[in-house]
C-alpha cells in the first residue's frame, strides 16, 4: 500500500463470520460484509458500517457504533443493530462487490482477481487500503482463520482503481460515480493502470507494505523483492523506519540494500 | 414528400426474417461445439462398447441423457451470457473459497481422468497401425505439449478436426448395417433396461461421457469469448439445444452400428473390434479410417482439455493465463496443463486394456458429474445471478430432476463399487 503511516491492517477474509458482540462480550450476530462509501475523489473509501447476520436475516451497524479488530466486531456501549440494510448511493460491500471478483484494466483486459480485500486504521477511523491478488491470498483462506491480518501477498492499492464497470454498458450509469455499477453480476473493478503492469509490485507499493509489516515480515519482503526495487521502496521510508528495517536483515542483505541506496543517493 | 410508413411495413417482416437467421447463424458454434465435446476418444469407446455389449438396450437411457444434457448445456449458455463470467468466475464468485476449492478439485480430477481416457485412445487407435502404446503415448504427451506450448496449435487443431470427420461414417454405417427398424425404435421409445452392476457402471458412464464437466465449462466461457449479449440470447439457445441433441444423434448412431455389427459380443477388447461398426459403410478401410478418427478425436481432446482446466482454474484463483505467455510468465497455468499431460499419458501406459481404461475414465466422470451439476443448478436458480433469466418454476423441476436422478444412479455405482456389490 502506498501509505506510509504507521497502523494495523485488517485482512477482510479473516474478518468475515467472526462474532459481532455487544458491549458485555456476548455474540449477537456474525460480521457477513464491510460497507464502505466510494465517491469521487476519494482514493480511500471510509468503512461506513458493518452488515451482520442475525439469524436468517441481516441487520446493519453504522461504524461509529462499533470497535473494529481483526478477531471480532463489538458494539459501543448502549448501541444496537437497528438498520435494516438497504444499499445507499456510492456504497460498496466488500465482501459482495470486491472480494473474489475481476479486477480488470483499462483495456478491459480480464486480469486478476481480489483475493483478499485490506482495511487500513487511517486518522478518520477504518478505510480500505487495497486488495491482495496474490494466489497464497486465495489459498490462505482455505486454511483456519488467523488471529493476526496475513501479510500481503501481491497488494493494490486501492487508490489505483477507477471504477466500478458493468459487464454489459449501461448507458444509464453515470461515469462520474465510481461505485456506479457495484453489486452487479459479472461487473468488476477496473484498474487505472495497464495489465502490463500488474506483473511486478512497484517501489511504492513495496514501501507501503513495509510500512504495515512486522519487522520480521517486513525483512522477508525486503529479502524477497528484486534488490534495485527493494531499495526504492527503502528510500521512501522514513529514516527511523529504514533503519529498524535494516536491523533485522541478514548481514549480506543488509550491505546490498545499503549499497544501492548509497548509489541511490549519489 | 412521401411517406416511408408503407415501405418500411412492406419490408420489415422479411428484414426481420432475414436478421433472425442472420443473427442466428452469426451466433451459431459455441454450444454445438461444446456438445460435441462429448464425442470424444472415451466417449466413441464407451458409446461402442455400449453397443457391443448391450446391444440396443441402452439407446432409452441415451434419449434421457439427451434431454438432462439439453437442459445442462442450456443453463450453462445461459449463465454464461446473461452474467459475461465463465463458469469458474462465477462459482468463485458466488461460493465460499472452500465450495470454490472444492469444485475445482472435481474439475482437475474429472478432466485428468478424461486426459487418460484421450491418451488411452491415441494408444488404442495406432495399436490398429501395429504400434504399441509405450510408443504412441510418450510421442502424443510431447506432440500435444510441444505443440500447445510452443505456439503452433492452431494448424494442428484444424488437422485433429479434419480426422475427426472419419466419425460421421458412423450414421452410414448404421443404416448399411440393417439393424432391426422395430427393435431400435422399441429401444428408443422404452426402456429394455438390464438389472446387472455392468449396466448401472456402463450406464453411468455414458452420463459421464456425454454431460462432461469439460463441456459445461466450455460452454459458459465460449458464450462469454463470443461476446454474446442477453439480447441475442434466442439464437444461442437454439445453438444450445440443436448442438446437444446433433451431438447425440451422432452418439446414438454409434451405439446403433456397432451393436447391429458385434451386439452381444460383450465388452468391447480393442480398437479393431469397434472399428467393424463402420465395415457395412467403408468395407475393409473401416479400421483404418476408425484408427485416423479416434487419434484425431483423442490428440485434439488431449490437448483442449488439460488447457481448458488450466484456464478455468487461474481464471478461479486470478493467476496469470495464456498460451501466449512465456513459461514463467503463467507457471500456475502452465504447471496444471502439464501436469495432467505427464499424469494422463502415465496412467494411461499402465499395462492393461486400454479399451477398459478409457471406459472407466468415463465412469470416474460420471460420478463427478452430478457434484459440479449441483453448483450450475444452484447459480441459474438464483435470482441474484441472473436475474429475471433464471431458471423458471417448470424448468427448475425439470433440472433438478435431471441432476437428482444423475447423482443417485452415480452414488449407486460409487457405493457398489467400494462395497463389492455386485
Amino acid at each position: 500500500m502506498r501509505r506510509a503511516l504507521a497502523g494495523e491492517l485488517i485482512s477482510l477474509a479473516n474478518l468475515l463470520g467472526r462474532p459481532l458482540l455487544d458491549d458485555a462480550g456476548t455474540k449477537v450476530a456474525t460480521v457477513d460484509d464491510v460497507v464502505v462509501h466510494w465517491v469521487r475523489g476519494s482514493s480511500y473509501p471510509r468503512v461506513v458500517a458493518v452488515l451482520a447476520r442475525i439469524g436468517k436475516g441481516y441487520g446493519l451497524v453504522g461504524d461509529q457504533d462499533v470497535t473494529i479488530t481483526q478477531r471480532s466486531v463489538r458494539l459501543r456501549t448502549g448501541r444496537q443493530i437497528v438498520a435494516k440494510p438497504v444499499r445507499q448511493k456510492g456504497y460498496v460491500a466488500l465482501a459482495r462487490d470486491v472480494l473474489d471478483h475481476q479486477l480488470v484494466d483499462v483495456a478491459g483486459v480480464q486480469v486478476v482477481r481480489a483475493n483478499d480485500v485490506y482495511l487500513f486504521g487511517g486518522v478518520h477511523g477504518w478505510e480500505l487500503a487495497g486488495v491482495d491478488v496474490g494466489v497464497w491470498a486465495f489459498l490462505r483462506r482455505l486454511g483456519r482463520r488467523r488471529r493476526m491480518c496475513p501479510p500481503p501477498v501481491r497488494a493494490i492499492d486501492w487508490a489505483d482503481l477507477q471504477s466500478f464497470v458493468p459487464r454489459y454498458l449501461d448507458a444509464s450509469l453515470p461515469e462520474s460515480e465510481p461505485a456506479a455499477a457495484a453489486g452487479e453480476v459479472g461487473g468488476a473493478v477496473r484498474l487505472a493502470v495497464p495489465a502490463g503492469d500488474l506483473k511486478k509490485l512497484r517501489a511504492q507499493d513495496i514501501a507501503a507494505i513495509l510500512a504495515e509489516l512486522g519487522r520480521g515480515q517486513q525483512a522477508q519482503v525486503a529479502a524477497l523483492a528484486p534488490a534495485s526495487t527493494a531499495a526504492e521502496a527503502l528510500a521512501q521510508l522514513s529514516p527511523p523506519q529504514r533503519q529498524a528495517l535494516l536491523a533485522e536483515l541478514t548481514e549480506e542483505d543488509r550491505r546490498r540494500l545499503e549499497g544501492l541506496l548509497e548509489d541511490g543517493a549519489t | 414528400m412521401s411517406d416511408p410508413a408503407p415501405l418500411a411495413m412492406a419490408t420489415k417482416p422479411r428484414r426481420r426474417w432475414v436478421v433472425r437467421l442472420l443473427t442466428i447463424l452469426a451466433i451459431l458454434g459455441p454450444g454445438l461445439i461444446a456438445a460435441n465435446a462429448g464425442n470424444d476418444a472415451g466417449g466413441i469407446l464407451t458409446y461402442a462398447s455400449a453397443g457391443s455389449q448391450f446391444g440396443y438396450r441402452t439407446l432409452f437411457l441415451m434419449v434421457l441423457v439427451t434431454v438432462a444434457l439439453v437442459v445442462v448445456q442450456e443453463m450453462c449458455s445461459r449463465l454464461g451470457v446473461f452474467t459475461g463470467e465463465g463458469l469458474g468466475g462465477l462459482i468463485r464468485e458466488q461460493f465460499s473459497a472452500r465450495s470454490t476449492f472444492l469444485a475445482l478439485s472435481l474439475l482437475l480430477v474429472a478432466n485428468a481422468g478424461l486426459t487418460v481416457s484421450e491418451f488411452a485412445g491415441v494408444g488404442a487407435s495406432m495399436e490398429i497401425f501395429d504400434m504399441s502404446p509405450r510408443i504412441s503415448i510418450p510421442i502424443a504427451a510431447v506432440l500435444v505439449w510441444g505443440l500447445t506450448v510452443l505456439g503452433s496449435y492452431s494448424r494442428a487443431e484444424r488437422l485433429f478436426l479434419i480426422l475427426t470427420l472419419a466419425f460421421l461414417a458412423y450414421p452410414i454405417a448404421a443404416f448399411l448395417a440393417h439393424p432391426g427398424a422395430k427393435e431400435v425404435v422399441s429401444n428408443l421409445v422404452w426402456p429394455h433396461f438390464v438389472r446387472s452392476h455392468a449396466f448401472l457402471v456402463l450406464a453411468v458412464a455414458l452420463i459421464g461421457t456425454t454431460i462432461t464437466p469439460y463441456m459445461q465449462f466450455y460452454a459458459a466461457s465460449a458464450v462469454v469469448d463470443k461476446g454474446i449479449k442477453p439480447a441475442e440470447y434466442g439464437g444461442e439457445r437454439v445453438d444450445a439445444v440443436s448442438g446437444a441433441i446433433w451431438s447425440d444423434i451422432i452418439s446414438i448412431f454409434i451405439i446403433i452400428a456397432t451393436a447391429a455389427a458385434i451386439g452381444g459380443s460383450g465388452p468391447l477388447q480393442s480398437a479393431e473390434q469397434a472399428a467393424e461398426a463402420l465395415k457395412p459403410a467403408v468395407g475393409a478401410a473401416a479400421p483404418q479410417l476408425f484408427a485416423f478418427g479416434l487419434l484425431g478425436a483423442s490428440l485434439l481432446a488431449a490437448s483442449v482439455v488439460p488447457l481448458s482446466t488450466a484456464y478455468a482454474i487461474t481464471d478461479a484463483v486470478g493467476a496469470p493465463r495464456s498460451v501466449s505467455a512465456r513459461l514463467r510468465e503463467a507457471p500456475l497455468f502452465y504447471g496444471l496443463f502439464t501436469l495432467q499431460i505427464v499424469l494422463g499419458a502415465g496412467i494411461a501406459l499402465a499395462p492393461g486394456n486400454l479399451v477398459a481404461l478409457a471406459v472407466n475414465a468415463q465412469v470416474l466422470n460420471g460420478i463427478i458429474t452430478p457434484l459440479l451439476l449441483t453448483y450450475v443448478l444452484i447459480l441459474a436458480n438464483r435470482s441474484s445471478v441472473l436475474g429475471a433469466a433464471r431458471n423458471g418454476p417448470r424448468f427448475k423441476v425439470v433440472a433438478t430432476i435431471c441432476v437428482a436422478t444423475v447423482g443417485i444412479l452415480s452414488f449407486v455405482v460409487l457405493v457398489q463399487t467400494v462395497l463389492g456389490l455386485h
